[in-house]
Formats: C-alpha cells, sequence, structure tokens
C-alpha cells in the first residue's frame, strides 16, 4: 500500500493550555480551516519556503520596510515578519464582534464630547473625575470646542484577545493615530498573489474599500463653507517608522502626503506650500501626536509641528482626524469604565467583554484578589505606562506578600486582572521549517464619520513569534497574518 | 470713572535672518463691565496684516505668520482704557460652613476644574504645604484670602533679577525671593492645594500709583468666590485688584498668559526690549 | 505639487542622472585604458586620478587601486560615490513616494537594494564592470518607468528638469576631465591615430561613440568630437540637447508666463539659442571658456529654479 504524503502541517504539535485557533482537541482542523490546511498539505516544505522567500522579496522591493540601525552607518532595512497562514475567522463570530467594537465606539465617542462638554457622566459619579483631570491626554485646548461632525474617533483601532475560553476580550482601545491598516492590505495582496486559488473556494470577505471609506469618512466631516475639501495625510517624515503606511494611505486615497513643515497657517487657516503658491487644507488625517502638532500652542520644541494649527482648527476652518485630545479615553485607566461608559450613554449592554476586572474596594473581590495574587495581574488604577503592574506568576513569596500589604493599606487604589492567554495559531517558523503554535491577537479598524460608521472585515492579527511569548508588538519580533473573514 | 492710556512695545534684533515665523501676542486690554476699550491701535514693522483669533480662554490674541526672511521685528500697541471706579472690598456674605460645603461639592469642582488643577507651575511641593495657612471653613473665604495675600507678600521678597518665568516653585520658596509672576504661581498654587479654584492674570497696572513692577506687564491672582464671583488678589502689592489694575487675559499660569510667543526658523541670538506704559490722564 | 516634493523630484532626477554618468565614466576610462596605444602615459595612476577627478576626490596620495574602485562605488562615506548617489536618488523618491507611480518606486527602490547589497569582494575582484552595467540597466529602467508609468505632467517635468540639469554638468564635467588627460598626452608628442583614441574613449564616457560614427562616418577627431558633443542638437549626449531639453520642461512648469529679462525662461531660452546658432570655429581656441560659462549658466538656472518652485 502507498503511504501517504506527509504534509507539512501534519508535524505541528497542539499545545492543550491554549486555545487553538486552527484544530480541535482531536487534532483535526476545525471546519472553517479544513479547506486551507488541505491546501496547505499539499505543499512541500521546499514549496511552502520558496513560496514564504518571494512574499519576502516582494515585500521589500514594495519598500515595506523599517530600518535598524546599527553602528557601521550602514542603516539595514528589514521587512515587518508576515506569516502565510492566514487567520480565518468564520461570519457569525465576525458580525458579533463587529457590532461589539461599533458599540465600542459609538460610547467612546459619546464619552469624550460629554467629557469636554457637559461632564455629566462625571457628576453621575460613573468615572471619577479626578481620573479624567490629572490625564495628561485630557486637553483644556479641546474644552467647549465641538469638532465637525461632533467626531472625536474617525479612525481607532481596538484590540481583542480570544482567551482559553474560546471568547474575544477586549485588551485596549487605541484611539490616537492606530497603525497597521497598510499591513493588513499588503498581507492580503500578498496572499491572493500566492494562494489565488483558495479565494475562489472560501468567500472571504474583501478589505478593498477601506482607504475610499476612510476618504468618504474625511469628507463627512469637512469644515462649514467648504465645498469639495482639500485633505491631506500629515506625517512625521520618512523616518517615522509608519512612513510606509502614512504614504500608503495617502496614495491609495489618491490625497497629498504632506509634512508640518508643508504647511502653514495665515489668517486662521492652514495652506500648503505648492510650486505654483499657497493651496489650502481642509481636512487633516494627522499621524503626528498630539503633542507635537502645534509648536504654539503643545510643545514648543516641536519639528513636526503647524504653528496655528490648533487656532485655526478651533475658528473651525479645518478638521483634524483624529480630534486632538482623544487619548484620555484609551488610558488604562478609563479602560475599565468603558463597559458603564456603554451603559451609561446607549443604555445596552456591552457586546463585548473587557478582561474581567477585580476592584479591591470590593470586599468580596479584594478578598479573592488577596487569596489568588499569584495567579493575578495586579494594578494601581492611577499610575499608566506599566508602572506598578505585578503578575503573578512571576513574584517570588516575598514579593506576594509586600503586594498583599500595598493592597490592604490602600484598597481603591488596586485593580487586577486575570492573567489572560492569549490564542495561538498556527504558524510557519522559519528556524524550524515547521509550523508552530504561536500567540496572536486581533487589531481591528473602525471608521466613524457624520452619521456613518465602518469596519473593516478583517484586521491585523499580529503574532508573537517567539516561542511561549505573549508580546504581540512588532517593537518586540511580533509579526503578522492576514485575517480573513468568512461569509 | 477713571482713564488711562496703555503703551506695549517690543522690539527685537537677530543676529542672522529669521526664515520664516509665526507670532502671537496675549497684550489686548479685555473689555469687561468694568473697563470699556475706547481706543486701540497696534503697528508692526511688517507690512503683513496682523490677525486675530481667539485663545481657548476666550481672550483676543495677534497674530503674523512672516513668510519672508527678516532679521527685526518691532510691535506697537496703544489703547485707551476707561475704568470704573469700584471697591473690591464688597463680597458676598455667605456663612463659612455653605461656602465651604459648596466648593467642596463634586459639580463645583467638576465645573472648575481647570483653575483647581496644579500645574507644573502652579504645584506646591508637598514640603512647604505646612508654612501656608489652611482653609478650613472655620472663616470667610474672603478673609481666608486676604490673609494669604498679605502672608505670601512677606514671605517673598521682590527681587527682579532672582528669577524668570521658568523659575520652579520649590525654588522660589528656597530663596524666598521673585517677581510679580512669582507671587501669583505661588498665591494659585496655595488656592488650589485648598482646593480653591484661582487663575493667573496678566496685564497692566497703572504706573501713576507707586506700585511696584510697573515697567513690564503686572501679574495677579482671580479667586472663585461663591455668590460674588472672580475677586483680584495682587499679592506682590498686598492689594486687591481695583481700577488700576486693566486685566489682559487669565489661564491657568503663565504660560496660558505669555505676552508674546514666537515660533522662529532661526538660528543665532536674538535681543529683545520691551517697554510697557500706563498713564492716568 | 507641494515643493517639498517637486524638490524631492528634482533631486531624484538630478540623482539618478549622476549616478549613470559617473559609473559610466568610471568603467568605461578604467577598461579603454587597458589597452590604450599610449600606454606609457597610461600608467593605473594616471586613470586612476581621473576618476577620482570625477568624484570630486584630488588630494589622494599613494592610493591604491583598490581604495579608488570602493570610495568611488560603495563607499558611503563618500558623497559622491555611486552607491551615496543611487542612496540619495532613493531617498528623494522615498520623500515623494505620493508623486510617483508604484512602478517607478519599486525600481527605484530594487536598483538601491542591488546596489546596496553588491558583494564587495565581487566588486573589487570581478565585478567591477558588471557593478557598472547594472548602474547603467537599471538607470534605463528609471527612464522608461518614468517615461511609461507617470502622467506627463508637473511631476514629470520636474524630474526631467532635473535629470537635464544634471546631464548638462556631468557632460561638461566629463569633457573637462578629458581634455585634461589628452591636453597632457599632446604635450608629450603622439600620432594622429594615437590621438582618434583619446577622442573615442571621450565619446564613449557620454555613451555617443556609435551615434558619433554613424553622424560623421569618420575617425574621431577634436574638432568632431567637441562639435559633436556640444552642439549637435539631435544627440541626447550633447550639451544642446540637454539645453533643449531644461527649456522644453521649464516651460510646462512655468505654464504660459511672460519670458521678461531674468526670468528663469528667458535665461535658459537665451542659452539655447546661444547654442543652436553657434559654431566651432567661433569657440574652438575657447572651449575651456565656454564650458565654464555654460556650467556656471545651468548651475545658476538650477538655483533659481530651486528658489522659485522647490524652497520650502
Amino acid at each position: 500500500m502507498e503511504q501517504p504524503l506527509k504534509g507539512i502541517l501534519d508535524s505541528y504539535t497542539k499545545e492543550d493550555s491554549h486555545y487553538d485557533e486552527v484544530f480541535k482537541e482531536s487534532g483535526e482542523p476545525k471546519e472553517h480551516y479544513q479547506r486551507i490546511v488541505e491546501r496547505f498539505n499539499q505543499y512541500s516544505v521546499a514549496d511552502f519556503e520558496r513560496i514564504n522567500n518571494e512574499v519576502k522579496a516582494a515585500f521589500f522591493n514594495q519598500g515595506i520596510t523599517f530600518a535598524v540601525y546599527s553602528e557601521d552607518k550602514k542603516p539595514d532595512e528589514r521587512i515587518f515578519p508576515f506569516d502565510l497562514f492566514p487567520r480565518i475567522i468564520p461570519g457569525r463570530e465576525w458580525s458579533q464582534l463587529e457590532n461589539g467594537v461599533i458599540q465600542r465606539n459609538r460610547a467612546i465617542n459619546l464619552f469624550l464630547d460629554d467629557l469636554y462638554h457637559k461632564k455629566k457622566i462625571l457628576k453621575d459619579k460613573v468615572v471619577p473625575a479626578d481620573l479624567i483631570f490629572s490625564s495628561k491626554n485630557y486637553l483644556k485646548e479641546m474644552v467647549d470646542f465641538t469638532p465637525a461632525g461632533g467626531i472625536y474617533t474617525h479612525i481607532s483601532g481596538t484590540d481583542l484577545i480570544k482567551h482559553t475560553d474560546g471568547k474575544y476580550y477586549i485588551l485596549e482601545d487605541n484611539l490616537r493615530c492606530p497603525s497597521g491598516v497598510s499591513y493588513v492590505l499588503s498581507n492580503r495582496l500578498a496572499l491572493k498573489k500566492s494562494f489565488f486559488d483558495l479565494f475562489t473556494k472560501l468567500q472571504t470577505k474583501t478589505i478593498y474599500q477601506y482607504p475610499e471609506q476612510l476618504l468618504e469618512i474625511l469628507k463627512t466631516v469637512k469644515p462649514k463653507n467648504t465645498e469639495v475639501p482639500t485633505i491631506v495625510v500629515v506625517t512625521p517624515g520618512m523616518y517615522n517608522s509608519a512612513y510606509f503606511e502614512h504614504s500608503f494611505l495617502a496614495q491609495k486615497m489618491g490625497i497629498p502626503l504632506v509634512e508640518g513643515r508643508d504647511l502653514f497657517v495665515d489668517r486662521n487657516f492652514v495652506y500648503m506650500k505648492t510650486i505654483h503658491g499657497p493651496t489650502r487644507v481642509d481636512v487633516i488625517y494627522r499621524r503626528v501626536d498630539d503633542e507635537f502638532i502645534d509648536p504654539l500652542c503643545f510643545r514648543k520644541d516641536s519639528m513636526l509641528g503647524v504653528p496655528g494649527l490648533m487656532n485655526a482648527y478651533r475658528a473651525g476652518n479645518v478638521t483634524l482626524a483624529n480630534a486632538p485630545g482623544t487619548g484620555v479615553a484609551d488610558d488604562k485607566a478609563v479602560y475599565h469604565y468603558v463597559p458603564d461608559i456603554i451603559k451609561y450613554y446607549l443604555n445596552e449592554e456591552p457586546i463585548l467583554n473587557n478582561v474581567l476586572t477585580y476592584h479591591c474596594d470590593k470586599e468580596e473581590d479584594c478578598r479573592y484578589v488577596l487569596e489568588n495574587i499569584d495567579k493575578l495581574v495586579v494594578k494601581p488604577v492611577d499610575e499608566s505606562g506599566g508602572y506598578g503592574i505585578t503578575i503573578g506568576t512571576s513574584l517570588t513569596k516575598a514579593e506576594i506578600e509586600e503586594v498583599k500589604v500595598r493592597i490592604k493599606s490602600n484598597p481603591r487604589k488596586y485593580i487586577a486582572q486575570p492573567i489572560m492567554s492569549l490564542s495561538v495559531h498556527a504558524t510557519f517558523i522559519e528556524e524550524t521549517k515547521e509550523f508552530e503554535p504561536r500567540h496572536i491577537d486581533l487589531r481591528t479598524f473602525c471608521l466613524m464619520g457624520k452619521e456613518s460608521a465602518y469596519i473593516l472585515k478583517g484586521g491585523l492579527t499580529r503574532v508573537a513569534l517567539k516561542k511561549g511569548n505573549l508580546i504581540v508588538n512588532s517593537s518586540q519580533g511580533g509579526g503578522s497574518k492576514d485575517t480573513w473573514v468568512l461569509d | 470713572m477713571q482713564e488711562f492710556f496703555l503703551e506695549y512695545f517690543i522690539e527685537s534684533k537677530y543676529e542672522s535672518p529669521v526664515k520664516k515665523a509665526n507670532l502671537q501676542l496675549l497684550v489686548i486690554p479685555e473689555s469687561n463691565p468694568q473697563t470699556n476699550v475706547l481706543e486701540l491701535k497696534f503697528q508692526c514693522s511688517e507690512s503683513q496684516e496682523l490677525y486675530s483669533s481667539r485663545n481657548i480662554f476666550g481672550f483676543d490674541i495677534l497674530n503674523l505668520y512672516i513668510g519672508a526672511p527678516f532679521q527685526e521685528f518691532w510691535f506697537r500697541l496703544t489703547a485707551r482704557v476707561q475704568k470704573e471706579e469700584f471697591n473690591p472690598f464688597i463680597v458676598s456674605r455667605l456663612s463659612p460652613e455653605a461656602e465651604y460645603q459648596l466648593i467642596h461639592s463634586l459639580d463645583f469642582k467638576i465645573d472648575q476644574w481647570l483653575f483647581l488643577q496644579p500645574t507644573p507651575l502652579t504645584r506646591l511641593p508637598p514640603e512647604f504645604i505646612g508654612i501656608f495657612p489652611e482653609y478650613s471653613g472655620k472663616n470667610q473665604l474672603f478673609d481666608y484670602l486676604l490673609e494669604l495675600n498679605s502672608f505670601i507678600n512677606q514671605l517673598l521678597e521682590y527681587s527682579p533679577e532672582s528669577t524668570d518665568v521658568n523659575t520652579p516653585i520649590e525654588k522660589i520658596l528656597a530663596f524666598r525671593q521673585g517677581v510679580c509672576q512669582d507671587y501669583a504661581h505661588l498665591f494659585t498654587a496655595v488656592c488650589r492645594q485648598n482646593k480653591i479654584p484661582a487663575r493667573y492674570v496678566s496685564g497692566y497696572l497703572n504706573q501713576g500709583v507707586t506700585f511696584v513692577g510697573t515697567s513690564q506687564l503686572h501679574a495677579w491672582v482671580e479667586v472663585l468666590v461663591p455668590e460674588t464671583g472672580w475677586i483680584g488678589f495682587d499679592s506682590t502689592n498686598n492689594l486687591l485688584a481695583d481700577h488700576h489694575y486693566i486685566k489682559i487675559a487669565h489661564g491657568t499660569d503663565f504660560n496660558d498668559c505669555s505676552p508674546i510667543i514666537g515660533i522662529l526658523e532661526s538660528t543665532g541670538m536674538q535681543k529683545s526690549i520691551h517697554s510697557v506704559t500706563v498713564t492716568n490722564q | 505639487m507641494l515643493s517639498r516634493v517637486a524638490n524631492n523630484l528634482y533631486w531624484m532626477g538630478r540623482y539618478i542622472e549622476r549616478a549613470e554618468h559617473f559609473a559610466r565614466y568610471s568603467r568605461v576610462l578604467y577598461f579603454s585604458t587597458l589597452d590604450a596605444p599610449i600606454l606609457k602615459t597610461y600608467d593605473r595612476k594616471f586613470v586612476l586620478e581621473s576618476i577620482l577627478y570625477m568624484a570630486g576626490i584630488f588630494d589622494m596620495e599613494e592610493i591604491s587601486e583598490k581604495e579608488v574602485l570602493l570610495k568611488i562605488g560603495l563607499e558611503l562615506q563618500n558623497s559622491n560615490s555611486i552607491l551615496s548617489n543611487i542612496t540619495f536618488a532613493r531617498e528623494n523618491a522615498r520623500g515623494a513616494r505620493n508623486a510617483i507611480s508604484t512602478d517607478l518606486w519599486e525600481a527605484i527602490n530594487k536598483y538601491y537594494h542591488l546596489a546596496r547589497n553588491y558583494p564587495q569582494d565581487t566588486y573589487l575582484t570581478t565585478g567591477f564592470y558588471d557593478f557598472t552595467m547594472m548602474i547603467q540597466d537599471q538607470t534605463s529602467i528609471l527612464s522608461s518607468k518614468i517615461y511609461g508609468t507617470l502622467m506627463h505632467d508637473g511631476e514629470w517635468a520636474i524630474i526631467l528638469i532635473g535629470m537635464y540639469i544634471e546631464r548638462v554638468i556631468q557632460i561638461i564635467r566629463i569633457i573637462n576631465s578629458k581634455l585634461h588627460d589628452i591636453y597632457k598626452i599632446e604635450q608629450a608628442g603622439h600620432t594622429v591615430t594615437e590621438m582618434s583614441f583619446e577622442w573615442t574613449t571621450l565619446l564613449r564616457c557620454v555613451e555617443a561613440f556609435d551615434m558619433n560614427r554613424k553622424f560623421y562616418r569618420e575617425i574621431p577627431d577634436r574638432e568632431q568630437v567637441l562639435e559633436f558633443l556640444m552642439l549637435n542638437p539631435h544627440c541626447p549626449r550633447s550639451i544642446a540637447y540637454a539645453l533643449n531639453g531644461i527649456r522644453r520642461y521649464e516651460e510646462k512648469i512655468s505654464r504660459n508666463e511672460r519670458k521678461d529679462s531674468n526670468t528663469i525662461g528667458f535665461n535658459i531660452g537665451k542659452l539655447v539659442e546661444q547654442y543652436r546658432y553657434l559654431s566651432f570655429d567661433e569657440y574652438k581656441d575657447d572651449i575651456y571658456g565656454l564650458l565654464n560659462r555654460t556650467h556656471d549658466k545651468v548651475t545658476q538656472i538650477g538655483s533659481e529654479f530651486e528658489k522659485k518652485y522647490l524652497s520650502f
């Protein structure tokens, strides 16, 4: 009898301690992965490596790279690591996720509007006032100002994970300049070229409208008295690590990519310097952080900004996307209140859960936390930037006792969360030439305009390429995967 | 009614040409129920027109964008202002308890947050908190503020050369020396420490009377006294702001009230001369 | 078009052109002299000095052949090296990424990576010819992308203005450099045949040898070569042709602006017309003078153009 050919996925070893996206406990692929597993198993390792190398070379030539500076002065360029095995999300699972993300962002937008106007949610004690006023991202420059169309977060990137229970949880909200969408689009293009036949078999939702949708959204928030708005993307410049994305989006939207030094403000209007003189700019999709956008208003040493931009903005002559000051709502401390924020403004139950949080000021929670510190992440509520966080599994006995003392001395100051386990996904590892389980998360992209919302049907699946690593950020050796949403 | 003539003048010379510049001037006297601006003129060395915009506290700023190289810049503002004479000591007399309660209510704190939140220039270092009188609600807020006004006036010695606008409060308290900005920042810091809304004010001070700090713009503090409104305290002179005080703007601290801010594309040094004159006509 | 982007495009054009001229000049000079009839004068030092002169390096005593090749080719510390020029071209393209086609961008990016990753060992042993030919081939690809994948409007015209300004400057430098060599050889006293080899080399240095043969059908000599490289309006490697190019594309940018005296259009037009109605006899005794004046005028036109359109 002839031996069946060994498929490249046959050597895959499941890790039972984590939720596996691709394989069931029996080792069989899940239904929505069957086709692709079959297809991949037709490749030899050599075939797969060849395709992998072709895709990498294509990314390299397209300039989807970032520079690594070393001592010999020749900067090395590297592509962002990319894995060919797509993450697949079944249609039903996706629509719940989509509704949840839109719900969350609608509520956050209402929250921002309230924070910068009536502050009702603070007066009703749903969110502690001190938490907001002490945040450096709560900008006095935005108080009592209403952005065009009432929109603050035109573009948001909500990060989700799937826990061992198979449910999605919100990891964080990114409301400033979330990046990554250009990789989503480039990844898709690469996969279409390499596995075109799979697309004909699986009904994968397209993501190609994203740049057009973004442009449409930006048009909806044009300043008053503008007929056809001039829209631009503002980048910190080509040495910024996300420059590829900035130029990619500008290119796909067919609008100019400008730097702060291309713009100036005169008579409260913004102009860009063209070879035939100044041209007025009406809408700015800026990829420069709040504190750098206007040296007259924020950081005086900023070389990336446009002096007077905030005056033009507050005069209603230009729209900024996202609005300045949205960072107050994606603060770690505010995260815990988002489910309450959803209930408060929308009178709805949150569709997507936050990671379970124990508030130590509640007696019952506090008792649980004190007994289970070794299994929990303990965070002070009023600190940001990871300061004061302890992860139970990495604490010594003495340290656990220290944490207990700290919590007991001021229980109001602490919250705790279970250590979340990110789901794993089969990923091609170049060193071993095998597929191995690696942790993943998902960044979604949501657009909000005046009376319109759009969510990219897919997203950036970030994968921690180091074995056992939970950190998916590209700065920490993370890569990405294409994300297919099925009908 | 008193009439004043104001002049603000600044001249800057640059070692090497400035390629381009954005300038913002916050020097126009505010029109308010006690202040009637009768005449306002401004001129500058550039041929472009100055244009105005509103800052976040609602004050008019003059802006200028200079797109061509220059090496010298001057600006002059002149104004004729009519001030109503009034007695700042007439305040509402709510009971101390009622005042205290109101100030400590959540809604009040939320509505006044901007002037309650310490800024880097108005954060009282913990080791110095104890030296200042505390607002406990036993006495009237206004009385407490008068006490604080003279306390700070006594505490610091007026010394023009000792500090600049960026001198931290620690240093001012360590050397007990300062200029009007420092008095104002300290007063503001103590108020905010005691949860009393206080705002930094910049303006012109009538030179006809021999006050301290009159050749430059002056700085004082406005405090929100429930039922009465914002009252001006000048701890540099241990006085209350009356018709001799012509306000330009207020904000959370000096940085919101800086008379001139410029973002220049230039290398090399600059030399500036300011002058302020206020005359009673 | 943003002034900054125009600035990027202009310099991208200049650096592409500069890298190509420099690569070809170095290759032609290096290889043609291997079997030159006047071997005596052609000790290697002479050739290497000539190549260094083009690279703007004048103070190299006791330099080894390898060092010279490295310095002019792959050294990034030398801002005149071929690789530096390509790096600058690509950085400018990156800054103007949105103004150019994906095709052109990917071609220039690929070009950069080819040069950047060219193995140094190969380059120094067997690869110098291959490397410099690669530069020429990649430049041809870029030219075709510039012509074939960009709208023939502003962006395109700016790139071409940059390329033609650079071409005039490079041709002048190459003629100057070669005349300098030829003068030295003439001083030593050589035959007409031997000299024709030198004139042929000059033609090859600007890729004009075949065109020249087709046009004159005679063995090249001084008058014929200098007339051809300076005045022939149909030879794309002549000064006259490149000046015409500057004028043609400058008009696309200035649109129908009046050409009052001292406008850029006026100055370039004047120069074009001067070359159009010039005969060799008129300037044969003042070749250096004419070349230097033309160089200065074109440099002047370049900086006026930058000031008017490209500053931000």
